[in-house]
């Protein structure tokens, strides 16, 4: 087995579907998911030595996942926001949703997005790499190049803001700055 | 509580980013990365990339020299002369024997040892894993395992071809004194370069200094030279990662040249014994013509249009892929006013066929064009504005069009079937029972020793059509061995001629079901290619301007 292989097997394999679904929930549209995974892996190959030498390396590549899908929504909220409130192409035949609860799913997510594209990037990563990837702090500060503490005070401050920002969506909303 | 609501918060932001993941997308995404990982094994096996990297020792040869040989030239595009022998005279000599054989030890203990000669255009290398022997005229490698003793013969791959070919080039710049090399080494930049004379055990030599940069490392190449046959003697290799790049391990090699009169005839010669069985996977007869077909249809049509892809129905926005030889630009252009925003609303569909590229291009031309990526024909530039000021960023040396493929015609209707890289067999029907008249049908089987998700693929081409493929199917696993999982079928709805005779698909409707029964799902999307061959592409389109 070549080097590579080994390497892809030992590294990216074991999160290929992490990888995916982090992929999908952050674009939502099977064009611009496969537009975004062709940048990731096109970035993976680029810094590959980077990645093979990396303290954690499954977690640099899951956060290149989130910072390529980041970037791509960033720039389609600017230029046509409009396509986020579409249900997407390739929605699956027979979804359970009802169309208005699709409305609903949509504009919640636009406005999640929205709300993450104002917070400063780290903070944005942070974020988006502890709530939906589920990722240690420990995997976001190797991932970021920066200390445990760093991390957990990134993913500390984008939460205080995104509360104030996205306090109506919360059902558990007990107030400003108490969720 | 904090991490309770904490938690709860994080559990809010990702319930409502939860979406399911529709099964075409989830295929697709992972055939992205099993493609991926096949792209990582053939340029294992090819040498391509990684140049930074000797803890892979196998087939280094040609790239190695192809780096000497850069740096020669590099060296000689700056004059360094004096009293020692020009990079011009070493290249010459180098040039003038009839093999280069090296061998290379790094400080991990790998070792490894490759020959190259120009003049029989064969490159063969060895070490503890692997043989192989590459026949440029022959079109084809072997490749010996050493562990598992299996004899495989391969068709070349282009990327071979490329790689021989622009270390020929390299070459034939310095006899033709070429001043300048547009990319020497990719992926490296030159950051600085020195010479100096020293006696070393009484013997005089000349050390050539050139200082690389790479993504992640720099690298110290050091060639030794004796001024006196004008022959490098060694080459040493110093990689030292960035201070940004974690945990990388410097990596040191030493290159020992010599010059022998004879080299390996064939891989035999090399060690390989002859009893081994050979895996021929080279293609022969009425396959080889096809595949030929395939290919020169592909090289042969026209590198200079405008092209307007759509996906969804007629009326979404196109993305519009200029191309004009090696430089290449994909952009989209939204609607600048609420005017524009509403006319963009009432606009009737664009004509069918070839026009709609015009089409579309005459009633966007005042709204705002937003160019994703631009390829100015020596380097790929990604745009990273976060205004409506473009900001662009290099991120990638050279012209590939990888990055663009799924957008062009001519990879839409000429695609590259799976070959050995994927270690996969192909079968030719030349009277299929499905399928659309008048073709013939390619399939394509993984073989035994294939990744696991590698999967069977069918195209019907039409040879009347200049090799056309006007049907494609994708499905996870052979319908012989037992019920499928999903099958991706890409149907040429419509053809056009470009002006040169070659046949593109202008309407390709894309299915994806998986399941059966009352479990099927499906997708379906419709992609449009209408391509405008005569509009006028002014090299401006390529410029890359502001911040890099």
């Amino acid at each position: 087995m070549s080097d590579f292989q080994q390497t892809y097997d030992r590294i990216i394999r074991p999160i290929e579907d992490r990888m995916v679904r982090s992929i999908w929930r952050i674009v939502r549209n099977p064009q611009d998911a496969a537009d975004v995974m062709q940048d990731v892996l096109l970035i993976i190959l680029k810094r590959w030595n980077r990645i093979c030498g990396h303290a954690n390396p499954q977690s640099l590549v899951l956060k290149i996942c989130i910072d390529v899908a980041y970037d791509l929504t960033r720039q389609t909220f600017r230029n046509r926001p409009a396509a986020l409130l579409d249900k997407g192409e390739g929605e699956p035949v027979g979804s359970m949703r009802t169309p208005a609860e699709e409305v609903m799913a949509g504009e919640q997510y636009a406005e999640i997005m929205l709300a993450i594209h104002r917070l400063p990037r780290q903070q944005a990563t942070s974020i988006l790499m502890r709530a939906v990837q589920g990722q240690t702090y420990e995997a976001i500060a190797a991932a970021l190049g920066c200390r445990e503490a760093t991390a957990r005070k990134h993913v500390a401050r984008a939460r205080a803001r995104l509360r104030i920002w996205l306090a109506h969506l919360n059902p558990r909303n007990v107030g400003i700055g108490g969720l | 509580m904090n991490t309770e609501n904490d938690r709860h918060f994080d559990e809010l932001i990702g319930d409502i980013l939860e979406k399911n993941l529709p099964a075409d997308v989830d295929r697709r995404l992972r055939w992205q990365l099993e493609s991926f990982r096949c792209q990582l094994i053939e340029m294992d096996k090819s040498g391509v990339h990684r140049p930074m990297t000797l803890g892979r020792t196998k087939r280094r040869a040609v790239l190695c020299l192809a780096g000497v040989a850069a740096a020669l030239l590099v060296g000689l595009a700056v004059g360094l002369l004096g009293s020692a022998p020009t990079w011009a005279q070493v290249v010459a000599a180098v040039r003038a024997k009839p093999w280069v054989h090296a061998t290379v030890k790094t400080t991990t203990g790998k070792t490894a040892e490759f020959w190259l000669s120009a003049e029989r255009e064969v490159a063969a290398s060895r070490d503890d894993d692997r043989i192989c022997f590459d026949n440029y005229p022959e079109k084809s490698r072997y490749t010996y395992d050493t562990r598992k003793k299996t004899l495989v013969r391969e068709p070349e791959s282009r990327v071979d071809r490329e790689q021989w070919q622009s270390m020929l080039n390299l070459f034939d710049a310095v006899f033709h004194g070429d001043a300048t090399l547009s990319n020497p080494l990719p992926g490296t930049q030159l950051v600085g370069q020195k010479h100096r004379t020293l006696t070393e055990a009484g013997r005089s030599w000349t050390d050539y200094q050139l200082d690389l940069t790479a993504d992640s490392a720099g690298v110290r190449l050091t060639f030794r030279v004796d001024p006196r046959t004008r022959l490098p003697k060694s080459m040493a290799f110093v990689s030292t990662p960035h201070s940004d790049a974690p945990k990388m391990a410097s990596i040191e090699a030493e290159f020992v040249f010599d010059y022998p009169e004879q080299g390996p005839a064939d891989i035999y010669a090399l060690g390989v014994p002859r009893s081994a069985r050979v895996d021929d996977r080279v293609p022969h007869g009425e396959l080889a013509r096809l595949l030929d077909g395939i290919n020169n249809s592909r090289d042969k049509f026209p590198q200079t249009y405008l092209a307007a892809v759509s996906r969804g129905n007629a009326k979404a926005l196109p993305q519009f892929i200029w191309r004009k030889g090696e430089k290449w630009r994909r952009e989209y252009r939204f609607p600048r006013t609420p005017e524009d925003r509403a006319a963009f609303k009432r606009l009737s569909p664009p004509p069918a066929g070839p026009q709609a590229a015009v089409w579309w291009k005459e009633t966007t031309k005042n709204w705002r064009a937003m160019p994703m990526e631009i390829c100015d024909g020596a380097a790929i530039y990604a745009q990273v504005g976060k205004t409506e000021k473009d900001e662009w960023k290099k991120i990638e040396n050279g012209a590939s069009l990888r990055l663009i493929s799924n957008y062009l015609p001519e990879r839409a209707g000429y695609p590259l079937p799976p070959g050995s890289a994927w270690s996969c067999s192909i079968d030719l029907d030349m009277h299929p029972s499905s399928g659309p008249p008048g073709t013939v049908l390619l399939t394509s089987r993984p073989a035994a020793d294939a990744a696991t998700h590698v999967r069977l693929s069918r195209f019907w081409v039409d040879p009347a059509k200049s090799f056309l493929g006007v049907r494609q199917e994708y499905s996870d696993v052979d319908p012989k061995a037992g019920p499928n999982r999903g099958i991706d079928t890409y149907s040429v709805d419509g053809i056009a001629q470009a002006p040169n005779g070659v046949w593109y698909p202008t309407v390709i409707h894309w299915k994806s079901t998986t399941g059966t029964g009352s479990k099927e799902e499906s997708s379906e999307q419709t992609w449009t290619y209408s391509i405008d061959f005569t509009t006028d592409i002014p090299d401006a389109l390529f410029r890359i301007e502001g911040n890099k």
